[in-house]
């Protein structure tokens, strides 16, 4: 289940992006038709499979509109209704998903499948008269649509098919019917089309028949007798076509339409442990239908009979198939499947634009298959397997990719860890004090270090995944909220193919919804304000990532009215939450009230922002993956926030300092500088607190042996260090014995047994191993200021 | 030591099946008595090494150390006592238990050896004893020639004045 919730929300992402470039170009490029035919058509086949009927019957429904735009394309005045009708419908998948993820009642009917056959009538109505003959679409009413359906072409047949009298439940019936069929053939529409949620139909069916459309490589005759082997069926008629038994398969395919082609061989092997292969193999087939014409497959009770999974696993699964796509294609698309461990092609009657090594086994199609497990073919495939370059730039771009458990990774990172901690204590160990010959040592160290260097690049790439995920759901946000508060607005995404790690996305793709959500309903203005300021009446929100070393900076920025500092100051002086009189708040000051928790200046509350939990949440989000939030604006030209988010959590630039005899570490980032002070610089209020002044700002003193007691240490001013911090805008001057050095320092969390006892508010957020197996505390400035100003 | 410590750390191993570690108990000194630990809880057995004091914990907590690359906090048993320990030496142990999904480690004077004891032998506490300790003592072990006591690891470990609702919120 966890893999189909995996895959299905990865195929919906997909399925956005391709809908809203779609949208935004106005074109339906061929390519995009054949990915959403292909998306609709994966997620109807996992759905069924998941017994989801709903989402299959909707997806079934899509995928038929699509299938006609494939074969017939679209007007462009049905774009705007199409989009509309797309995004509803990825809309509701969604929800059913995350209903399946909370374990909640799933819906059980959708105004999305009349909705989408309405569409499919308006799109039929206007078809190209020229097209190939597209079989019967499924209009609900009456049999005006009967009579339209002009069977023909590649393989497509017409039945009317009449049950017993006194069957009952003839909708049900006709049912197991399609589903029968669906099993041999490609079963395109039926009238009536709602069988399966509407008991009326039966009726209907008593008086009128049922009509089936359908498209298959087998015979009218093979066809007619599966139908007639489907218990009650009492007459079979095939409609418009001419009964043709002494057709065979063979001769019917090079009279198919739009599917034809290049005819090849292909045996498939599936991953060892992938179980249940007889599934596999059923979905791959199901899956090629959509591009492929599929002559036959060995073994060929797949779907049906449980024990073909042994003979998958051993002899693998062989399908003979015509296919206009090359062979490179063909071979991407079978070996992108799920689980398919690979494929070797056997290309039948060659031909002349395609050099290919000459085929193995050029007899006839099916014969061939029977001799399935030639091991000449797996060498074959092992030749060919390397990806073609020159076919793939046409070919959808189709990684490679394996989901891995974040724990896994997790794990990884810390034997990493341990690995880069373990090598610094061979190689600075004490026993090879004093030694002098050490050339081969030296030599093996080297060549240690660069190896674990490498290792340490690769563990943590393997966590970054680039933010384009993130910042692509926020296209269809800006669309949606352009519609509903009928402002003009586009999103601009700029390096989205900056990488992060995992788990800092996961805790910034709220805070950044919100950002947005923000920049439309109090940033940009509505058309007629913003063609009055002398703008363009079309806004704009850039949303930019960029890795500046250490960090990444994300920028949301809108070119909307921008940030009202005296406005910000008056409404936070309302609400009380004002700390010092107004006229000492600097502007930058000013924005950063608008993170203050209980401040909303909106007056109004709308649907997508303004409900008071706002920047507040967000700053404590992005505080919370250790990113600090600063806002910047220009009254009427609109205004930018800056999250500033360190690279990953789990390894970051330290600083180790001592104290006493114990270690702590501070992140690079939050140091500012570091210095000797003299006495005369310290000043001591009355309290006996001390202060000093950088470059006339007064920042107070925290000395770390008092704050955590520690026994022997420096504690005259001038022989110390002096380490001038800041964190989320407050400064501090830590006092510390020496600054020891600079090191990539591997976070670990504290003991669980620990945090009874309340440190986080102290000031140390975990810990670190160094070199020597010691371990260093890690300081974390900005619960230190806190602790500190409060108490003063 | 070293033997004696290898040798606990080998009837560890060979005890590796939950019923045969049943009534096998580890026997440690500290402060001149035999104290017993029940086997089963016993993850680990190590030399002190370098503790890093962790701020604002109870002094028995002596802070954490580094064990094989898991950071795991120390506590001092005759500390927890409420007694002033004395300077660690080389025989000074630590021996790490498993408490709540996790490894915590205990400092006693040193380990002798793992004994079995049946459980019809081990009786309650004494109830008048008004030392510190007792109500760290789960009961008294009787063997043939010698008396355990039996240290409740839990009361060692948990501590009263510390204790929010513990049981879930480990985590912060």
């Amino acid at each position: 289940m966890e893999m189909f919730l995996f895959e299905m929300s990865s195929l919906l992402e997909q399925l956005d992006e391709v809908l809203l470039t779609s949208e935004k170009n106005q074109t339906l490029t061929e390519d995009s038709v054949n990915e959403v035919f292909r998306i609709m058509h994966t997620i109807k086949g996992s759905a069924a499979m998941m017994e989801l009927d709903l989402i299959a019957s909707v997806t079934h429904k899509l995928e038929d509109s699509f299938f006609h735009i494939r074969d017939n394309g679209i007007d462009q005045g049905h774009f705007t209704e199409l989009f509309d009708l797309m995004l509803d419908a990825t809309d509701f998948l969604k929800g059913q998903l995350q209903a399946i993820q909370d374990g909640e009642e799933l819906a059980t009917d959708s105004d999305l499948i009349p909705r989408t056959e309405a569409f499919f009538i308006v799109l039929t109505g206007e078809g190209k008269p020229d097209a190939p003959a597209q079989p019967a679409p499924s209009v609900p009413a009456e049999s005006a649509g009967r009579a339209a359906a002009e069977p023909g072409g590649d393989g497509a047949m017409q039945f009317e098919i009449w049950f017993e009298d006194d069957c009952g439940m003839e909708s049900l019936r006709a049912f197991i019917l399609v589903t029968t069929l669906n099993a041999s053939c490609n079963v395109i529409s039926y009238d009536p089309p709602d069988i399966e949620s509407n008991s009326e139909t039966s009726q209907f069916i008593m008086e009128n028949g049922f009509v089936v459309n359908l498209e298959s490589d087998l015979t009218s005759t093979q066809v007619r007798e599966i139908i007639e082997s489907t218990p009650y069926v009492k007459t079979v008629a095939l409609v418009g076509g001419e009964d043709s038994p002494g057709e065979t398969a063979a001769e019917t395919e090079p009279a198919a339409g739009d599917i034809s082609g290049q005819k090849f061989d292909v045996l498939v092997r599936f991953e060892d442990d992938c179980g249940m292969e007889n599934l596999r193999a059923f979905m791959l087939v199901n899956s090629l239908r959509s591009s492929c014409k599929i002559a036959s497959y060995l073994p060929p009770d797949i779907e049906n009979n449980p024990a073909t999974a042994d003979i998958i696993k051993r002899d693998g699964l062989a399908i003979s198939l015509e296919t206009p796509m090359p062979t490179s294609e063909l071979q991407s698309t079978i070996e992108s499947a799920m689980y398919v461990k690979s494929a070797a092609l056997t290309e039948i009657e060659t031909a002349p634009a395609k050099p290919e090594p000459p085929a193995p086994t050029a007899e006839s199609a099916p014969a061939a298959v029977d001799t399935a497990p030639a091991p000449d073919q797996d060498k074959a495939a092992a030749v060919k397997a390397p990806p073609k370059p020159a076919v793939a730039a046409k070919a959808p771009i189709k990684q490679s990719l394996i989901s891995v458990s974040l724990d896994k990774l997790d794990k990884l990172m810390d034997l990493m860890g341990e690995l880069v901690i373990t090598e610094s204590m061979v190689v600075r160990s004490p026993d090879l004090k004093g030694l002098t010959k050490m050339d081969n040592f030296q030599k093996a160290e080297r060549q240690l270090r660069k190896l674990t260097d490498e290792l340490q690049d690769m563990v943590m790439s393997i966590r970054m995944i680039p933010i384009a995920g993130t910042f692509q759901k926020h296209q269809r946000t800006v669309r949606d909220m352009c519609k509903a508060l009928s402002k003009e607005c586009e999103l601009v995404t700029m390096g989205e193919e900056t990488d992060i790690d995992k788990t800092i996305i996961d805790g910034i793709s709220d805070p950044i919804m919100h950002l947005v959500r923000n920049a439309m309903d109090h940033g940009i203005e509505t058309p007629d304000v913003r063609t009055a300021a002398g703008k363009p009446a079309k806004g704009t929100i850039t949303l930019s990532a960029q890795n500046t070393g250490g960090e990444i900076l994300i920028t949301i920025s809108d070119d909307g009215k921008g940030l009202d500092a005296d406005f910000l100051l008056e409404k936070a002086k309302k609400n009380g939450i004002l700390t010092k009189p107004a006229s000492e708040y600097s502007e930058k000051e000013a924005f950063m009230l608008l993170c203050a928790p209980g401040f909303s200046t909106k007056e109004v509350v709308t649907e997508f922002s303004g409900r008071g939990v706002g920047m507040d949440v967000v700053k404590k989000n992005i505080e919370k993956v250790g990113g600090t939030v600063t806002i910047e604006s220009k009254k009427g030209y609109g205004s930018s926030v800056f999250l500033k988010i360190p690279l990953t959590l789990a390894i970051v630039d330290g600083m180790d300092i001592s104290v006493g005899n114990g270690n702590y570490t501070l992140q690079i980032t939050a140091i500012n500088e570091s210095f000797k002070a003299t006495k005369d610089q310290v000043i001591v209020d009355t309290d006996g607190n001390e202060m000093i002044v950088i470059r006339g700002d007064v920042y107070p003193i925290v000395r770390l042996h008092n704050l955590y007691g520690v026994p022997d240490c420096i504690t005259d001013i001038e022989e110390g260090i002096m380490i001038w911090v800041q964190s989320a805008g407050a400064s501090a001057v830590l006092f510390a014995d020496k600054l020891i050095g600079e090191q990539q320092i591997v976070v670990k969390p504290l003991p669980a047994y620990l945090s009874r006892f309340d440190i986080k508010p102290y000031g140390i957020s975990g810990c670190t191993i160094l070199g020597d197996g010691t371990i260093s505390l890690i300081l974390d400035v900005g619960s230190i200021i806190d602790m500190v100003t409060e108490k003063r | 030591m070293e033997e004696m410590q290898n040798m606990a750390e080998a009837q560890l191993l060979e005890t590796g099946e939950e019923d045969t570690m049943q009534n096998k108990y580890l026997v440690f000194l500290l402060d001149s008595q035999d104290f017993a630990i029940p086997i089963r809880h016993v993850v680990d057995i190590i030399n002190v090494q370098p503790i890093t004091r962790v701020p604002n914990t109870p002094e028995y907590v002596k802070g954490i150390t580094n064990l094989r690359g898991k950071v795991i906090p120390i506590v001092d048993v005759l500390t927890r006592f409420g007694k002033q320990h004395m300077e660690y030496n080389e025989r000074t142990c630590i021996i790490v238990v498993e408490y709540k999904g996790a490894s915590v480690g205990m400092i006693i004077d040193s380990v002798s050896e793992v004994v079995g004891i049946d459980s019809d032998h081990i009786s309650p506490p004494p109830t008048f004893s008004d030392s510190a300790e007792a109500k760290f003592i789960q009961g008294i072990g009787r063997t043939e020639n010698s008396v355990r006591l039996i240290l409740d690891f839990l009361a060692v470990l948990e501590d009263s004045m510390y204790m929010t609702d513990d049981s879930d919120s480990e985590e912060e």
